[in-house]
């Protein structure tokens, strides 16, 4: 038998009870995960993403239920059987995380020091003041200039990438093999978003981690992930190996997530892709695909009857979509949308005709850059 | 000190911005350094997009602007009035004539108010903009223009609506009055993306349809770039460059920009990333360094830097930067 995944995610789900009843924050999403591989979530604010890795973590409320049937296998072993003892030394040593906002995940009362050393002198096993000696290491790693004098610092002390800094030396103390790191640098300034992802890659590949990267930036995703799974609305509604997915956008919501950013390439006033609407309330979920009501490809079909993941595409790169991009019932799809003045097909070709004509989103004759 | 002069002071303007200084006390004889000198000015039916990372003063000069910070010393111009000094009911006014949509959609609305009532609040309070009879007709279209069917909304309240809906609705109360500049403080950095694109795409044909001039502050250099017809890049409570945003994206002059193009994350998988420009950390505007500021993280940084202040010059036609090495190519 080969080595079992890193990690395996078999129909994960997660709700949350609501006065309106349940909320499925995460519909029956599988993965696996290898290691050495880092593998992006791209999602909305709502998307289920950090509720997906939450439970992974064990970190989701009291009140969220996970039903039996949903698998987390770590090394083929099941997480969820776990006793609480035993999860405590998953936690550190096998798996850890590192979260958005660096100041709120930091104890603010006690310093950087006690901070670090805690976690090494409970998995490791290790003497105080090798911790110390280790805690100093790891901060010269991570890129903070004289670390023996921010050992005594608080968190207050520090900026904010330098927070991230440290919250990414406590995760790694205990040489996790897998890291997740849940929008790691929303709250920061560009400059050090950049800093903290090259330094992210750096001690990737010098460990040999397998690294779960959250965002809702594809850009952020784009050059430092081997496979990318997009999320919308709890569903999982494409994934693929990273080239692939920029190469050959599948899912509409993908594409769409693309184009409604503005690019710097672009030239000014470029007229966004806006997806109009806003994601589906999670409880109480209509029938039918969950991006239907915003879909410039939407079809009678669509509304009814809910995709699978393989729906589209091939088994390395599918799409929950019964009319995905790129393909001739797409084209179809939206050109009938457009003689019917649908409202979001006629917002999708009044974006930028450069970037559609590439993805050959209609007929050529129906191409808006040549009509013009 | 780095990037303080006038270079790029243009004629027939709507709004000018001389020396701006914005100081904050704090505490034991400390000064933080927010705004030190800067200039800049907005021609009537221009989006001039105020651009930097946290901390670097772009907010605090909005909100100078619209005299919620009184500033240190400087002149703000608006048309023929001196914005700084004015006081009381002239200052009130002349703020129905500059106004301001904030960063947090949810909380700049007051959530026990009706919609409509929010909408309408300013013309209750300047009754001489709109007559009365005409008023509810006159929020009725605003709102229908941002995107808002009063009839379906306009007796919810704030709470019952997302952070994309509810800025749609700090757009409408700011556009009722109809003003000459409406101030954008990071309008869209608290959207998903997909709701920020509505957002931009209506803030374009709002300004198309009102004739506004804007001023765009945001941290995002592609939405400031998409926004803009004129950018102002500013660090640590200086200029660094100005110009038209192709040019300026396209030849960057100033190392701080040529170092913030490089790190924002391009979705292009084949795109190949250059080596962090940027190193260390923002310096404390307690304490900001000597000559330029930006200095302590410039790649280019020679002595001369620690010792002169750099000045804003034109390094192509239209186009300035603060820097003594900026490529004159």
């Amino acid at each position: 038998m080969t080595q079992p995944a890193l990690l395996a995610v078999e129909h994960l789900s997660t709700s949350f009870d609501t006065a309106r009843g349940p909320l499925r924050a995460v519909d029956d999403v599988s993965f696996t995960l290898h290691r050495g591989e880092t593998f992006g979530i791209v999602g909305e604010s709502g998307s289920g993403k950090s509720a997906l890795v939450r439970t992974i973590m064990g970190l989701q409320p009291r009140s969220a239920m996970v039903p039996p049937e949903s698998k987390l296998l770590f090394e083929g072993t099941d997480i969820r059987s776990m006793s609480p003892e035993k999860k405590r030394h998953l936690w550190g040593p096998q798996i850890a995380m590192i979260f958005q906002d660096p100041m709120t995940s930091l104890n603010p009362v006690r310093t950087i020091r006690s901070q670090m050393v805690a976690p090494m002198r409970y998995h490791l096993g290790v003497s105080r003041r090798e911790a110390e000696a280790r805690a100093a290491d790891l901060l010269a790693q991570v890129g903070i200039s004289a670390p023996e004098r921010r050992l005594k610092q608080y968190p207050h002390e520090l900026s904010g990438g330098m927070r991230q800094r440290v919250m990414i030396a406590i995760a790694l103390s205990c040489d996790p093999e897998l890291l997740i790191a849940d929008e790691p640098t929303t709250a920061l300034d560009v400059t050090v978003q950049k800093q903290i992802l090259d330094l992210l890659d750096r001690l990737q590949q010098e460990r040999h981690m397998a690294v779960i990267l959250i965002s809702h930036d594809l850009g952020v995703v784009a050059g430092r992930t081997d496979r990318i799974a997009v999320m919308y609305a709890g569903r999982m509604v494409e994934t693929a190996p990273t080239g692939d997915l920029f190469r050959a956008m599948r899912h509409p919501y993908t594409q769409a997530l693309l184009l409604s950013v503005p690019r710097i390439e672009q030239p000014s006033h470029t007229r966004l892709e806006a997806i109009a609407g806003r994601p589906p309330e999670l409880v109480n979920v209509p029938p039918g695909c969950r991006f239907a009501p915003r879909c410039p490809f939407v079809q009678e079909r669509c509304r009814e009857e809910e995709p699978p993941l393989d729906a589209a595409g091939t088994e390395q790169h599918p799409a929950r979509c019964w009319y995905p991009v790129g393909t001739d019932a797409g084209r179809a799809a939206l050109e009938r949308n457009l003689a019917a003045h649908v409202a979001q097909a006629e917002a999708v070709v009044a974006g930028d005709a450069e970037m559609l004509a590439r993805l050959e989103l209609l007929g050529k004759d129906k191409n808006p850059e040549a009509a013009t | 000190m780095a990037g303080t002069g006038k270079a790029h002071l243009r004629d027939d303007v709507l709004l000018r911005v001389e020396d701006l200084v914005v100081e904050f006390p704090a505490g034991r004889g400390r000064t933080v350094h927010a705004v030190s000198g800067i200039s800049f000015d907005i021609r009537k039916g221009e989006t001039l997009g105020l651009v930097g990372e946290s901390g670097c003063g772009k907010s605090t000069t909005g909100r100078a602007i619209v005299q919620l910070r009184r500033p240190n010393s400087g002149s703000i111009r608006f048309g023929d009035t001196e914005l700084t000094k004015l006081q009381g009911e002239t200052l009130r006014r002349t703020r129905s004539q500059v106004q301001m949509i904030f960063q947090d959609p949810i909380a700049s609305l007051n959530p026990r108010h009706k919609i409509t009532d929010i909408v309408a609040e300013g013309l209750k309070i300047w009754p001489d903009k709109v007559p009365a009879r005409d008023r509810e007709r006159a929020v009725g279209e605003v709102m229908r223009s941002v995107g808002l069917d009063p009839e379906m909304v306009g007796d919810r309240r704030p709470g019952q609506f997302s952070g994309g809906q509810c800025q749609r609705i700090s757009i409408a109360r700011a556009l009722v009055l109809d003003p000459s500049v409406l101030i954008c403080d990071e309008p869209v950095s608290a959207l998903d993306v997909s709701v920020q694109a509505q957002i931009l795409n209506l803030l374009e044909d709002m300004k198309a349809r009102y004739g506004l001039t804007m001023l765009f502050i945001a941290h995002d250099l592609a939405v400031v770039k998409n926004i803009s017809d004129w950018v102002v890049v500013m660090y640590l409570g200086k200029i660094c460059e100005v110009g038209t945003p192709d040019e300026l994206y396209a030849e960057p002059a100033h190392p701080y920009t040529q170092a913030l193009l490089t790190a924002i994350p391009r979705p292009d998988p084949g795109h190949v990333a250059e080596a962090a420009a940027l190193h260390g950390e923002l310096p404390s505007p307690l304490d900001p360094p000597s000559g330029c500021r930006f200095r302590t993280r410039c790649p280019l940084a020679r002595s001369v830097c620690a010792e002169q202040e750099p000045q804003i010059r034109e390094v192509r036609p239209g186009h300035y930067a603060a820097c003594h090495f900026a490529m004159a190519t």
